[in-house]
C-alpha cells in the first residue's frame, strides 16, 4: 500500500517509492538519502505533531509534515 | 622623583593604549569576527542545528 | 611551495575537531570572497613537507544550490588541492559515502578518514576497513578525532600520498634532481617511522562501478565530448555526471558548441527519464545502490539495533508531552544559577574587592610617592572604576557560557530547534532561527553569524533583526547595577521580567515584520538530528577558557580605552582644565546636547545619554561610564549617586532602553556582514532605536500615569 510519509505511524517503516516535489527541496531530500528503495521509519513526532523525526539509512532526520507529504512510501 | 616617574608612565601608558587599541580596531574592521570575541570561531556555521 | 590538503565531509562529522587537532594555533579564519561562507586555513609541517590545510564547510553533496556547496566545488576545481581528506562518520556510513562518491569523481588524490570509530562499539557495529579500501579503491584510515587516535597514521599516510603525487609530477616533468630529492625525503620518512616500505595502495577509486552499464556508457560518452573544454578539464568525469544530471551551474558555464550540445542531447536521450525517475534521481539512486552493496559486504550490524544512551535521553528530551516543559525547566535552572544567589554572590565579592581594598591600596600607594593627582585619578577613578566594575561580572558570564556550551556540545540545540519549529513558524520564524536566538543570550555576534544556517534569505534577515532583542550577556552588568540600586528586594523578578520583555518584543517584532516588510515563502526544514554527545570536560574547559580570554581581551582593550577616554572627557572642561564637578566637563557638554531626546523617557540628563552612547563600544561600557561618573568607592555611595538622578521608574525605563537599543559595534558589523546590504543594516538600526524609544516611552509615561513614579 502506498501512502505519503506524513501518514506513517510512530515506529512504522516504509520503503520510499517516489518524490512529488521539485527544485531545491527535491535535491535536498535526495541528498539526505531519501531515494527509491531506501527505508524510512517514523521515530516520533514533535510535541505539537510537527516536525517529524525519521530514521533514514541509520540516522535521524527531521522533516516537516508538509515536506513529508511529498514523499511516497510503500508500507506492508 | 618616583612620583614623577609614575605620573609619566601612567600618562604615556594611557595615551599609548588608546592609540594602539584604536589602530588595532581600525585594522580589524573588515574581518568577520570582531577581533575581540573569538566565541564566534567556535560557533561559526556548521556547528549549529546540523548544518543547512 | 606548500602542499594543499582540503578537508571535506558532512556537517557534524568531526571535521573541525580534526582540523583543530592538526593545525592548532596556526588557524586563520577568513572569508571566501563574495559570500558569507567562512574560510579556514591552517598550517603544519611533517615529513619534510610544508602543508596548508583548508577546512571547507560541511556539505552533504556537491550540488549547486547552497553557498557552502558552491564554494567547496569551486575550491576543488579551481585550486586543485594536492590531496582531499574526506572525513566520514562511521556511525552514518551510507549517507557519508554519498559525498565520497562525488568527491571520487573529481579525480583528485583522496584519503578517507573514517571518524568516530570509538562510537561503533557502543552500537555493536564493526566495519572492515581494509575491505572498504579494496571496495572503493581509496585509502581508508580509521580515526577518532575526539580521542586523537589514528590521527598520526592518517597524517603519515597523507604525507606519503603527497610524496607520491610529487614523485609522479617530477617523473612527468622529467626533473631528475627534484626526483632524487623527493626520493631522499621519502626514504627519510620511512626511516623516521622505522617501518619497512609498506604497500602503496594504488590510487584507483572505482568510479566506473558506481552506475549501471547504460548510465555509465552515457557518462563516458559525454566525457569524451567535453573532455577538453575549459570548465571540464581536470574534472571530466565529475563534469560529465553533473551534465547528465542537468546541473544548472555546469550547464551554464560549460562552453559547448552547437554540435557538442547536440551530441550531448542525443546521448541523454539514450537514457530516457520516466515520470518517477528523472536523471538526477537516477544518479542519486544508483550511487546509493552502489554504496549499499559495499556496506552490505563491509559493515556488520547487530541483529537488533542497539538502543543507545543517546536514544534513551532523546526519548525524554523530545517527549511528546514533556519536551517543552522540560525545555523551560532547563532554561529556568540556568537562569537561577546565573542570576540568583550563586552568581550574584560571586559578583558582589569580586566587585567589593576591586572597588574597596584594591582601589584603596592603589590610591594610597600612588599618592604616597607624590604621583600627580590627575594620574592617580586616571588610574583609580578611570581605569579601576571603569574596567573594575565590569570585571566583577566575569563569574556570572562564565557560568552562563558554561551552560550554553553544554547545551551546544551535547547536541541539545538541534533538538531544541526541532521542538520549537512549529511554535516559531506561527510567528514567522523557523526552528532553525531558534539556535541563533538562543545564542543571542550569550553574545549577539556569534548568534548573528549562526544565522548562516538559514538558507532562506527572508528567514535569515528576520532572524538577524530579532536576535539583538535577546539580551546579551554584556548587558547583564547594567541590569545588575541598577537592580542593586533600585530593586534590591525583587532582584530575580525584575531581571526575569527584562529578559522576558526582550523575548516578547522579539516575537512581536517578528510577527509584524513578517506581515509587512519581510513577506515571502517559507524555507525547508529537512535537517539532520545528530546524536547526543556527552560534552567532554576538556571541550567545556576549552570553551570557557576561550570565552574568558575574549572577555579579558575585551576588558584590556575596548573597555580600558573607553574608560580612559571617558575619564578624560569627564575630568576636563572644554578649555582643558581639570574640573572638580563633572557637570562642567566636555563629556557633560556632549551629553547635554543629546539629552533632550531622552527626556520623555525619564532619563533626560547628560550622564544617561553619555552612558548610552558609550554602550556602542561594548554594552558593559554603560556600567564603566557610570562607574567613572559616580565613583565606586563603595556600594552605598554608587547607589546613592544613581538615586540622585534616577527614580525607580526611570531606572526601569532606562533598562528597557538598554535592552532594546542597538548593540555594540562588533554586533553591528556582524549584522552588516550577514545582511550583505547597507539598506537592511540601516533598517535594523532605525528599527531597534525606534522600538527602544517607544518601549521606554510607554514604560515611563505609562508608569507615571499609573502613579508609579
Amino acid at each position: 500500500m502506498d501512502i505519503t510519509a506524513d501518514k506513517l505511524k510512530s515506529g512504522q517503516e516504509g520503503t520510499v517509492k517516489s518524490l512529488a516535489c521539485t527544485g531545491a527541496l527535491r535535491r535536498r531530500i535526495i541528498d539526505m538519502g531519501i531515494t527509491p528503495g531506501a527505508s524510512m521509519r517514523l521515530v516520533k513526532k514533535a510535541p505539537l505533531g510537527d516536525p517529524l523525526e525519521f530514521n533514514v539509512r541509520g540516522y535521524a532526520l527531521s522533516v516537516r509534515k508538509s515536506e513529508a507529504k511529498e514523499i511516497v512510501v510503500e508500507v506492508k | 622623583m618616583l612620583g614623577i616617574l609614575c605620573t609619566w608612565l601612567i600618562g604615556l601608558g594611557a595615551a599609548a593604549a588608546v592609540v594602539l587599541v584604536l589602530y588595532w580596531k581600525w585594522k580589524n574592521r573588515g574581518k568577520g569576527c570582531c577581533g575581540s570575541c573569538s566565541g564566534c570561531k567556535q560557533n561559526c556555521p556548521g556547528r549549529t542545528g546540523g548544518g543547512k | 611551495m606548500p602542499f594543499h590538503i582540503a578537508l571535506l565531509g558532512n556537517p557534524n562529522c568531526g571535521k573541525t575537531t580534526l582540523f583543530n587537532a592538526v593545525t592548532g594555533a596556526s588557524q586563520y579564519v577568513g572569508n571566501w570572497p563574495g559570500v558569507t561562507v567562512e574560510k579556514k586555513e591552517g598550517k603544519f609541517r611533517r615529513g619534510g613537507l610544508d602543508v596548508v590545510m583548508v577546512d571547507l564547510p560541511g556539505i552533504y553533496s556537491l550540488s549547486p544550490y547552497t553557498p557552502e556547496e558552491i564554494v567547496s566545488r569551486q575550491y576543488i576545481t579551481d585550486e586543485q588541492p594536492d590531496l582531499i581528506i574526506d572525513i566520514v562518520d562511521a556511525t552514518n556510513l551510507e549517507r557519508n559515502l554519498y559525498l565520497t562518491t562525488q568527491l571520487a569523481e573529481l579525480g583528485r588524490p583522496m584519503i578517507i578518514a573514517l571518524n568516530m570509530i570509538d562510537m561503533l562499539e557502543r552500537r555493536g557495529i564493526t566495519i572492515d576497513t581494509e575491505g572498504l579500501e579494496k571496495e572503493l579503491g581509496i585509502p581508508v584510515c580509521p580515526i577518532s578525532a575526539s580521542k586523537s587516535t589514528g590521527v598520526d597514521q592518517l597524517l603519515h599516510r597523507a604525507i606519503h600520498m603527497l610524496h607520491d603525487v610529487s614523485h609522479e609530477e617530477d617523473l612527468s616533468k622529467g626533473e631528475g634532481q627534484l626526483k632524487s630529492r623527493a626520493a631522499e625525503l621519502h626514504r627519510e620518512l620511512h626511516h623516521i617511522h622505522g617501518d619497512l616500505h609498506e604497500s602503496h595502495l594504488p590510487y584507483h577509486p572505482i568510479v566506473k562501478s558506481f552506475y549501471d552499464w547504460k548510465v555509465s556508457a552515457a557518462i563516458e560518452a559525454i566525457e569524451d565530448v567535453i573532455r577538453d573544454l575549459p570548465g571540464a578539464s581536470g574534472i571530466p568525469r565529475f563534469a560529465a555526471v553533473k551534465l547528465f544530471e542537468g546541473d544548472p551551474i555546469l550547464v551554464k558555464n560549460l562552453p559547448l558548441s552547437d554540435k557538442q550540445r547536440q551530441m550531448v542531447e542525443e546521448i541523454l536521450n539514450s537514457v530516457p527519464e520516466t515520470p518517477l525517475v528523472d536523471r538526477q534521481m537516477m544518479i542519486a539512486d544508483q550511487r546509493y545502490k552502489f554504496i549499499c552493496g559495499v556496506c552490505s559486504r563491509v559493515v556488520h550490524k547487530p541483529e537488533k539495533p542497539v538502543v543507545t544512551v543517546s536514544d534513551k535521553i532523546d526519548r525524554v528530551l523530545t517527549h511528546k508531552i514533556l519536551a517543552i516543559p522540560l525545555f523551560f525547566v532547563i532554561m529556568l535552572v540556568i537562569f537561577v544559577i546565573t542570576f540568583g544567589p550563586p552568581g550574584s554572590f560571586l559578583t558582589d565579592t569580586v566587585s567589593g574587592f576591586i572597588s574597596g581594598p584594591l582601589t584603596g591600596a592603589v590610591r594610597t600607594g600612588l599618592s604616597s610617592i607624590h604621583t600627580a593627582q590627575w594620574a592617580v585619578s586616571l588610574v583609580c577613578d578611570g581605569i579601576l572604576g571603569g574596567v573594575g566594575s565590569v570585571l566583577s561580572f566575569l563569574p556570572q558570564i562564565m557560568i552562563l557560557f558554561f551552560f550554553l556550551s553544554i547545551l551546544e556540545d551535547s547536541g541539545y540545540m538541534s533538538r531544541a530547534a526541532f521542538i520549537m519549529d512549529r511554535p516559531l513558524r506561527k510567528i514567522g520564524l523557523t526552528g532553525r532561527s531558534f539556535v541563533p536566538m538562543l545564542m543571542g543570550f550569550g553574545c549577539t555576534v556569534p548568534a548573528v553569524m549562526a544565522t548562516r544556517t538559514l538558507e532562506n534569505e527572508r528567514d535569515k534577515r528576520l532572524t538577524v533583526l530579532i536576535t539583538p532583542f535577546m539580551s546579551c550577556s554584556a548587558k547583564m552588568p547594567v541590569y545588575a547595577l541598577f537592580i542593586s540600586a533600585f530593586f534590591a528586594k525583587n532582584k530575580p523578578l525584575v531581571i526575569f521580567s527584562i529578559y522576558l520583555l526582550g523575548i516578547a518584543i522579539a516575537i512581536l517584532a517578528g510577527f509584524v515584520l513578517k506581515r509587512t516588510v519581510l513577506k515571502g515563502e517559507n524555507s525547508t526544514f529537512v535537517m539532520e538530528l545528530p546524536p547526543y554527545r556527552l560534552p567532554t570536560l576538556r571541550g567545556l574547559c576549552i570553551h570557557i577558557w576561550e570565552r574568558l580570554k575574549d572577555f579579558l581581551l575585551k576588558a584590556g582593550t575596548v573597555l580600558l580605552v573607553a574608560s580612559i577616554i571617558i575619564w578624560f572627557l569627564q575630568s576636563f572642561s572644554t578649555s582643558l582644565d581639570m574640573v572638580t564637578d563633572s557637570s562642567d566637563s566636555i563629556l557633560a557638554a556632549i551629553g547635554t546636547a543629546i539629552a533632550p531626546i531622552f527626556a520623555p523617557l525619564g532619563f533626560g540628563f547628560w550622564q544617561a545619554s553619555v552612558a548610552l552612547v558609550s554602550g556602542l563600544a561594548a554594552k558593559e561600557t554603560v556600567v564603566s561610564t557610570f562607574g567613572i561618573l559616580f565613583g565606586t568607592a563603595d556600594e552605598a555611595s554608587s547607589v546613592a549617586a544613581l538615586n540622585s538622578v534616577f527614580t525607580p521608574l526611570s531606572a526601569f525605563s532606562f533598562l528597557v532602553f538598554v535592552l532594546l537599543y542597538i548593540p555594540c559595534f562588533a554586533a553591528l558589523s556582524a549584522i552588516r556582514r550577514e545582511m550583505r546590504s547597507a539598506k537592511w543594516t540601516a533598517f535594523a538600526i532605525v528599527m531597534q532605536l525606534a522600538v527602544a524609544w517607544a518601549a521606554s516611552f510607554l514604560v515611563y509615561q505609562g508608569g507615571r500615569l499609573l502613579g508609579l513614579g
